[in-house]
């Protein structure tokens, strides 16, 4: 629940950039409601803005979702029943739930990824409606410092797996290769670029 | 521009369903064994 109301700030400040850049009332609502990724929702709202092209978006987009991939590899095993079961769980990766969802080392609870997932999905959609329909009433989650909520959230769930030396070489390489390349790349390319450090954690283990 | 939108909504909604709907298969966990970091 403490998810709730950041989220819809945030799904406010998608909804208000939205339709304050030309996107109408309706196609924010169905993208918060189908898509339900907002920084996939943001990537292709920067890019569309700056000018760029609908395929650019849609890569920048993609990329940046392509973190749940890894998200969802990490959940598999915690996962129960056949391909169907497991694609429509999966469903409810966000990025949040993940550490809601932790029930051990490298454990994870499917029943609390959905119940944490949940009201998230709620909050998003009340938020962009809400942004939609009120405009620059909406105050800015970054000026409420609710921005850095995630943030934190990611810190703690990866504090928790550094139990090992792999793992801390791991989160060590994952995050100097974020932070070189955050100033100079795309969105999104960081996030998939800092997964290679996974090869370095798997050297640092032998 | 807004069709540009509908358009990126319509790839986008299948290439998320895509990935999340990928990751949890079991052969994805089997070439992972225990996930990324352990």
């Amino acid at each position: 629940m403490p998810l709730v109301i950041p989220t819809a700030l945030i799904g406010a400040s998608f909804g208000v950039a939205a339709v304050t850049t030309g996107w109408g009332t309706l196609a924010p609502i169905v993208m918060s409601a189908i898509v339900f990724s907002g920084a996939a929702q943001f990537a292709v709202l920067a890019v569309l803005t700056a000018g760029g092209s609908v395929v650019t978006a849609i890569v920048a987009a993609t990329l940046i979702a392509s973190r749940f991939l890894a998200i969802g590899v990490a959940l598999g095993p915690s996962m129960r029943g056949g391909t169907v079961r497991r694609a429509l769980e999966g469903q409810a990766v966000v990025d949040a739930s993940l550490i809601l969802a932790r029930t051990g080392e490298a454990q994870y609870g499917v029943r609390r990824l959905l119940g944490a997932t949940l009201p998230q999905f709620v909050g998003w959609q009340i938020g962009t409606i809400a942004g939609v329909l009120g405009g620059s009433r909406i105050p800015d989650p970054e000026k409420l410092g609710l921005d850095a909520l995630f943030p934190a959230f990611f810190l703690a769930l990866v504090w928790g797996e550094l139990g090992n030396r792999g793992a801390r070489v791991t989160a060590a390489v994952a995050t100097l290769i974020a932070v070189v390349l955050i100033p100079i790349a795309p969105p999104g390319i960081p996030v998939v670029a800092a997964s290679l450090a996974v090869l370095a954690g798997r050297a640092a283990q032998r | 521009m807004k069709h540009d939108v509908w358009i990126a909504i319509a790839a986008l909604t299948v290439i998320c369903f895509a990935i999340k709907a990928a990751g949890p298969w079991r052969w994805a966990a089997a070439t992972c064994r225990a996930g990324p970091i352990s």
